[in-house]
């Protein structure tokens, strides 16, 4: 049902318009990862992609939901394959998609109404269901090799064989969307360009977690650019939720603190970008309530 | 004249300026179309009982409507004509009488006086004098809302500041912008009155930078003259002309939740109020003309300064017709204003010219769809109220006016602002319209226990 309800006016902005960015905006990073990592890339992205709308399509189908379709399952399935090794089983990350969309999204209600980034929880999903993937991911090249990350090469006192240059284009170890982070840039800047976001939440998160990295001994070109740090700012912390929240500073600060904590002291795990922004997901609701929005007139009320 | 930079929180930029342009160097044109069709109707809300038979002949100017609600006032022939039909008008669940004029052939000229070109000694008038003036002139708030100007300005509250709104801040409208350009004079001496009426110290006559020519053009004319009127020029930004942000602009001052202007020494008046004060106190013509902006998608788009009951579907003739069939008709601003059909012909329109009818607006036919919210909060951020209207809008689908309540849903001044950014395209600012109106009722209710 179409409305003619006022404002007779409205931005051209529509979610379905937000999210369709957001995917023309990770292509970059898609093409950048199936040259470096091989056809597997590819192959995953898109069972994770065809798995995400599937399931969301026949989710809404079967508990007869109004059909979405608004691309924001795509974001999902993209972001969750960017988040595996491209070594990993197709199955696996069939079983993520599904983890991502039902339980995760659709079962909380929904776009919008789900309490975590769902390709972030299907990432968690595969640490805990597929542990073998955590330390080790494919190295650039079609053979498939895994080798340690250079954050885990890293946290281990190794020395790192990559130059600045090869973590910057993303011919490095690691998850298959999360290497190259100049490509990752390159999609942000049209994001912010498109004005569908504001990029406060991502700089504020990066700055703290490299700024807290460095402070604790660790290099920081290598907590830049060496993990998940620019697909977590730029990608995973921008869920609109945090993105515009009121605390976004407040946020990004903590997601930072976290993910820099974690990432420094915890004894098994190199990265800690996926727990920086799920601690934020939760805490979000948290931190709302520190202080109440200025309503017009009403404070003038209570004084009297 | 200064460039004030104060400003009120939240609102938005919907347009680019070319919807203005489209009309606002067109002079206003006037015209006696050939049938009145005077609603008793004439604000939402009111209702007059009509004093005149089918075959009465009618000078323009003769009062033939008697105000029967609180909302209502006096109501005058806009032509001299004769009383052809008083047709019945179905308007939600009230039936509202029409009254069909036909004009005569020859008009009454119109007054062409002195206080359209230089100062008038307002020495003569009393307040209370100029109050019953309005009273007996049906003068209403013209800016959209409708209130009956006497009311505003009996208020025994003491009354600092007139503000004289000028902003104009809804997209399309250009009526109040050719009105400056073309009877600054008059204007000036009915702000001039209105400072009278109000028992105020100054007025403000506040406009918005994009109608920078009408400011240096009344300050102009304001000249060396010792009149309390000056002018304001804030920077473009919806909604500039809403009451409350009017003040918060102007003044820097916030009302009491629920608070009357009046109880901030304040009275606000749209810029062809005081246009109309003029013509009724120094021409002797009541309430009987207004401005209406017809713009959009009509082939000559314009001004036009017509008697109150002109039908619409004469002024869009006026302008050519519709140039575009598959459209929607706005009667109003494009924010606040009404959709009164879709996909619509020129002779379908049934409505006519008002005193609150400021713009006729076509556009293209785009409905909207709601998908589900995002809660990406942009809603939070223009609201010039500084509510959160998609949490009303969720309390307000599950029935819960008490959480409606407690987000403070009475402070809404249901501007269009959380509705015109959500890229769900949601009915915010609908619901939270009704919340606001079922949060009153429950007050009330409450009260009355």
């Amino acid at each position: 049902m179409k409305s003619y309800l006022n404002p007779h006016i409205r931005t051209p902005k529509t979610t379905k318009v937000i999210m369709r960015d957001v995917c023309v905006s990770l292509i970059p990073a898609f093409i950048g990862s199936v040259y470096f990592f091989g056809v597997g890339a590819f192959y995953l992205t898109l069972a994770c992609v065809v798995t995400c709308v599937a399931a969301e399509y026949g989710w809404q189908k079967l508990n007869h939901l109004p059909v979405t379709m608004d691309y924001s399952a795509a974001v999902t399935g993209i972001l969750l394959a960017f988040n595996l090794s491209s070594n990993t089983p197709v199955w696996v990350a069939v079983i993520a998609s599904l983890f991502s969309i039902i339980v995760v999204k659709q079962c909380f209600g929904g776009i919008g109404s789900n309490f975590a980034n769902p390709a972030l929880m299907g990432r968690l999903f595969v640490m805990i269901v597929y542990p073998s993937r955590l330390m080790t991911y494919a190295a650039p090249g079609v053979d498939g090799v895994s080798a340690a990350t250079v954050l885990s090469a890293a946290k281990h006192g190794e020395e790192i064989t990559y130059s600045v240059w090869e973590m910057l284009i993303g011919r490095i170890p690691g998850a298959l969307g999360e290497t190259s982070s100049i490509l990752l840039l390159l999609g942000f800047v049209f994001l912010l360009v498109r004005k569908d976001l504001d990029g406060v939440i991502s700089a504020v998160y990066i700055v703290t977690t490299v700024a807290v990295c460095t402070i604790f001994g660790m290099d920081p070109v290598v907590s830049l650019l060496g993990g998940g740090l620019i697909l977590g700012g730029c990608y995973m912390l921008t869920d609109y939720t945090l993105a515009t929240s009121r605390f976004k500073i407040v946020l990004g600060v903590i997601a930072g603190l976290i993910t820099a904590l974690i990432r420094v002291f915890s004894p098994t795990y190199p990265e800690g970008v996926c727990f920086g922004i799920l601690a934020v997901n939760v805490l979000l609701y948290v931190v709302e309530q520190l202080k109440n929005p200025h309503i017009y007139g009403v404070s003038l009320k209570k004084t009297e | 004249m200064k460039h004030y930079e104060q400003r009120f929180p939240g609102g938005i930029h919907p347009t680019d300026g070319s919807d203005k342009a489209l009309t606002k160097a067109v002079p206003i044109q006037t015209f006696v179309p050939d049938v009145i069709e005077l609603s008793m109707s004439q604000s939402g809300g009111s209702i007059c009982e009509p004093l005149v038979a089918v075959g009465d002949h009618v000078e323009r100017g003769q009062l033939v409507g008697q105000p029967k609600n609180f909302t209502a006032v006096r109501l005058h022939a806009s032509v001299s004509g004769t009383v052809k039909d008083i047709r019945v008008e179905k308007k939600g669940t009230i039936e509202v009488p029409l009254l069909v004029i036909e004009p005569d052939q020859e008009q009454p000229a119109e007054p062409k006086m002195e206080y359209q070109r230089e100062w008038m000694d307002i020495r003569k008038y009393s307040r209370n004098q100029l109050i019953s003036l309005m009273e007996e002139g049906g003068l209403t708030g013209m800016g959209g809302a409708g209130f009956p100007a006497h009311v505003k300005y009996k208020t025994d509250k003491p009354i600092e500041y007139i503000l004289i709104n000028a902003c104009e801040c809804e997209s399309y409208l250009t009526c109040d912008h050719r009105m400056m350009m073309e009877h600054g004079m008059a204007i000036l001496n009915g702000v001039n009155l209105l400072v009278k009426a109000g028992g105020a110290k100054k007025a403000y006559i506040c406009t918005e930078d994009n109608k920078q020519s009408c400011a240096d053009y009344l300050t102009r004319l304001i000249g060396e003259q010792e009149v309390p009127i000056e002018v304001k020029v804030f920077p473009v930004k919806y909604p500039e002309g809403g009451e409350r942000q009017l003040i918060q602009a102007a003044t820097g001052k916030e009302l009491i939740a629920g608070g009357l202007p009046a109880d901030a020494g304040i009275i606000v008046s749209n810029v062809q109020t005081a246009k109309a004060m003029a013509d009724m106190v120094f021409g002797g013509v009541p309430c009987i003309t207004r401005c209406i902006t017809v713009t959009g998608l009509v082939r000559k788009p314009g001004n036009f300064l017509v008697p109150l009951g002109t039908p619409l579907r004469e002024l869009l003739k006026r302008c050519g017709g519709l140039s575009e069939l598959d459209n929607k008709v706005i009667l109003g601003g494009p924010m606040t204003g009404t959709c009164i059909g879709v996909q619509i012909k020129c002779d379908q329109i049934p409505q006519s010219v008002t005193k609150v009818s400021g713009g006729l607006i076509v556009l293209k036919n785009d409905g909207y769809e709601e998908s589900p919210c995002i809660r990406c909060g942009s809603c939070m951020k223009v609201c010039p109220a500084g509510l959160t209207p998609w949490k009303i809008d969720f309390a307000i689908r599950q029935g819960n006016v008490d959480l409606c309540h407690q987000l403070y849903a009475t402070e809404c001044i249901g501007c269009g602002c959380c509705s015109y950014v959500c890229p769900a395209k949601r009915e915010v600012s609908q619901n939270t319209v009704k919340a606001r109106n079922d949060v009153r009722v429950m007050l009330r209710e409450r009260g009355k226990k």
